[in-house]
């Protein structure tokens, strides 16, 4: 029997081997665009060096920057919450009917066709220059996947499973709960992973349609003052917006299909 | 206890993908008694998992019935009095074993403690000890298979529904699921259907060998198998018990004959 603590060192030393060739690949990058722009091969307004990129991401920890951080924050994290549940709710409904889905499915595929970038100036017209537009931009741009990803994780339930499940007197109710929404457990998760990450990008483009603040809003005044460093630095935060999302919606993941198999070894 | 199964004038169509119809069953007549223990013998594709699928009551016939004690088998189904095992090991991967032998337990009401003992003993008696916290991907599929039959009979189920439960196993495993099969079918006297491609798995369970024709499947002949109820390992050994192999393997060739003819 092996400690908790014994296994999560374990885990990290098995995430540490997987991730080390990507580190490394971004530790060259980063020390190549750093020769250049010391060297001045490259002038400092274009390619900032990346000391310079890391010093002013250190420089965001006042409150005008936790502001706009907290702001895109809000909006993604609200907005992947509503697109979620939208994806989650709808993607049933089309699996169970199939008037619904007639009458859904060219709905969100021709929403998914509007490109987000021209849906973002519409939105922000009709409900103002703060967080509430870009909420909607972030559920927007996250609902789709989730939708997809609901109705196939339904639909490829083995249905030896379901069979057996009616054999002990289960109705439909139970049925879905006991063994289609947790037998799609794992797709959806797949799909909300991309929402995740996409959501953040909803609400950035958002943002910059027009806003009052947020990391979009950001990124745009320091491009306006011809400041490269700061605007990479704000890059960097977003990607790491993303990646936290992404990172809790793993968690959870794991967390909630505890029975896949190597849920706590990585698989191997 | 048991229940009387009628099988009467069954035919079974699928719509394919083409949109064309095929027959995959029948039409096909028979007879289980109350008690009586049954196997089903037939080639690959012949229907007989779509039999087994029309008498639990999971799918609508196309033409003629099946009648359990003279009800629709759906009824007695709602009342958990049908126990199924599939070709392949069924389990709930997020349930534990002991959660997936408690779960026709649960889906019709509480679950108290006598009954939790019950599906411990259960668990221990086809040899599953010490795996009742585990998860069905944790286990091999032979103890796969046996916790789904301890599933199966968990609600002493009136009719036991088996369907080539043990086709993916080794010899070794097989035998010994064999008898602990009859074990837990004995002292209930079920009446249990069990598909299987051996003759040697279906004369040591059954009292009555059905050979079942080339799809759409046909009832061709039975073979009566006077082996008595109680069946132990030297069953095996036994002479008369080689004579019904014999027996049943002739009418599996003359049926091929006359399949052919
Ligand atoms: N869902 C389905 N849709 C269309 N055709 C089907 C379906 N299920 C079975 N069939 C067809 O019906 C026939 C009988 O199938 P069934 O599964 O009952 O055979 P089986 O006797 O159990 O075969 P096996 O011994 O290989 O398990 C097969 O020929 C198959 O092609
Ligand atoms: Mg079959």
């Amino acid at each position: 029997m092996k400690s908790a603590m014994g296994r999560s060192t374990d885990r990290l030393r098995a995430s540490t081997k997987e991730w080390w060739p990507s580190v490394a690949f971004l530790g060259l990058f980063a020390l190549a665009v750093e020769v250049l722009a010391r060297t001045g091969s490259v002038p400092r307004v274009i390619l900032p060096p990346v000391s310079d990129v890391a010093g002013s991401i250190s420089g965001m920890g006042g409150p005008f920057f936790l502001r706009h951080l907290g702001m895109t924050a809000f909006e993604s994290v609200v907005g992947f919450a509503i697109g979620a549940a939208a994806g989650l709710g709808i993607g049933v409904m089309m699996y169970y009917s199939r008037v619904l889905e007639r009458l859904l499915y060219p709905i969100v595929v021709t929403s998914k066709a509007v490109p987000v970038v021209a849906m973002a100036p519409l939105l922000t017209f009709w409900l103002g220059y703060d967080v509430w537009a870009k909420t909607l931009m972030a559920a927007l741009v996250s609902y789709f996947p989730v939708t997809v990803g609901t109705v196939s994780g339904l639909k490829y339930v083995d249905e030896d499973l379901t069979d057996l499940v009616r054999s002990f007197g289960a109705n439909e109710w139970v049925v879905f709960t006991e063994v289609r929404l947790r037998a799609a457990l794992p797709n959806v998760f797949a799909s909300l992973k991309v929402g995740s990450v996409l959501s953040v990008v909803g609400s950035v483009v958002g943002e910059m349609a027009g806003s009052t603040g947020g990391l979009g809003y950001l990124l745009l005044s320091s491009i306006y003052y011809v400041d490269v460093a700061s605007s990479a630095a704000v890059c960097v935060v977003m990607a790491g917006l993303g990646l936290s999302m992404f990172a809790s919606v793993s968690l959870l993941e794991r967390k909630i299909i505890y029975w896949r198999p190597g849920a706590d070894n990585g698989g191997r | 206890m048991g229940a009387r199964i009628v099988v009467d004038e069954l035919t079974v169509r699928y719509r394919l993908k083409s949109g064309d119809l095929i027959n995959a069953l029948g039409p096909i007549s028979l007879e289980v008694e109350n008690g009586e223990r049954v196997a089903l013998l037939g080639p690959s594709g012949c229907g007989k998992t779509t039999m087994l699928k029309v008498t639990a009551g999971l799918l609508r016939p196309s033409s003629g019935r099946v009648l359990m004690d003279g009800e629709d088998p759906s009824l007695p189904r709602r009342r958990g009095e049908i126990g199924v095992v599939f070709q392949k090991p069924t389990l709930l991967p997020w349930r534990s074993v002991l959660e997936n032998v408690l779960l026709p337990l649960r889906i019709r009401g509480d679950v108290d403690g006598r009954l939790e003992r019950m599906a411990i003993d259960l668990l221990h008696a086809i040899g599953l000890k010490g795996f009742e916290r585990s998860y069905p991907n944790e286990l091999s599929i032979g103890m796969q298979q046996r916790c789904a039959l301890a599933r199966a009979m968990i609600q002493s189920p009136k009719v036991l529904l088996l369907d080539e439960p043990f086709a993916s196993l080794d010899e070794m495993n097989r035998e010994t699921l064999n008898f602990d099969l009859l074990r837990l079918c004995e002292p209930n006297g079920v009446t249990a259907l069990l598909i299987t491609h051996n003759v040697y798995e279906a004369v040591l369970f059954s009292d009555r060998v059905i050979v079942l024709s080339e799809r759409p499947g046909r009832k061709v002949t039975e073979v009566r198998v006077d082996l008595g109820k109680e069946r132990d390992p030297r069953v095996l050994e036994s002479e008369r018990f080689y004579e019904h192999i014999i027996r049943v393997r002739k009418a599996l060739r003359l049926s091929r004959l006359e399949v052919a003819g």
